[in-house]
């Protein structure tokens, strides 16, 4: 695998763990006053991912990122994308 | 001329999702302009935005780059419709503030997935225009 396709994919691997906890966090601060912003971080992440999915389709890299191509799809169906 | 490129060039055996994009984008025939009256082929050209994208499509033949366009366009239209049907609109917050303020971030950040199909479609098309034209 070419140096920056392993970049890509460590990089979605930490952003999708990221988002996950997010979303945890979201749930956690419902009614608080830190609700807003968790939402919002959240949404941002997830937002984020789903720009990356789409030009990593146009460019036509998902077939080499193997599970975290799955990973990716699987989060981003869950949140209606 | 920028582009001439015609829609229905591109989807003759889909005219429905043509004419379905059309009215919800508008023709190509103008090609999206940016600011500075520029083409996204044009502004990719000088370095910019899709900049990458052109350049892996420089060596492709008109018959990829028209599938490859029609395929950018039905993304944009799937997406629209997320929009159009609320598709994905889930409930975040029992806040009717914040559930707002997500459905609209979530609205905008759709369309700016629906401008980024759509810029490189017509990168894809005005490149064939100008191969039909003899050019690169």
């Amino acid at each position: 695998m070419n140096p920056a396709i392993s970049c890509i994919e460590d990089t979605l691997r930490l952003l999708l763990q990221e988002a996950k906890q997010a979303k945890e966090a979201a749930a956690v601060k419902r009614g608080s006053p830190e609700e807003g912003f968790e939402v919002g971080r959240s949404e941002a992440l997830t937002e984020a991912l789903h720009t990356w999915a789409n030009q990593l389709r146009s460019f036509g890299l998902e077939a080499q990122l193997d599970g975290t191509w799955e990973e990716l799809r699987e989060f981003l169906s869950n949140q209606g994308y | 001329m920028l582009c001439s490129f015609k829609g229905s060039d591109l989807v003759e055996s889909s005219p429905e999702l043509s004419a379905n994009f059309r009215a919800k984008f508008g023709t190509s025939e103008g090609g999206l302009l940016n600011g500075k009256g520029q083409t996204p082929l044009h502004v990719a050209e000088t370095g910019g935005r899709h900049a990458g994208f052109l350049r892996q499509r420089l060596g492709r033949t008109s018959a990829e780059l028209l599938s490859e366009a029609k395929t950018l366009r039905q993304r944009a239209v799937e997406h629209q419709d997320k929009i159009t049907n609320r598709i994905g609109y889930s409930k975040v917050s029992d806040d009717p503030i914040i559930q707002a303020r997500a459905d609209g971030g979530r609205t905008r950040h759709l369309q700016k997935e629906i401008e980024n199909f759509t810029q490189q479609a017509e990168i894809c098309e005005e490149l064939v225009q100008r191969k039909a034209t003899g050019g690169p």
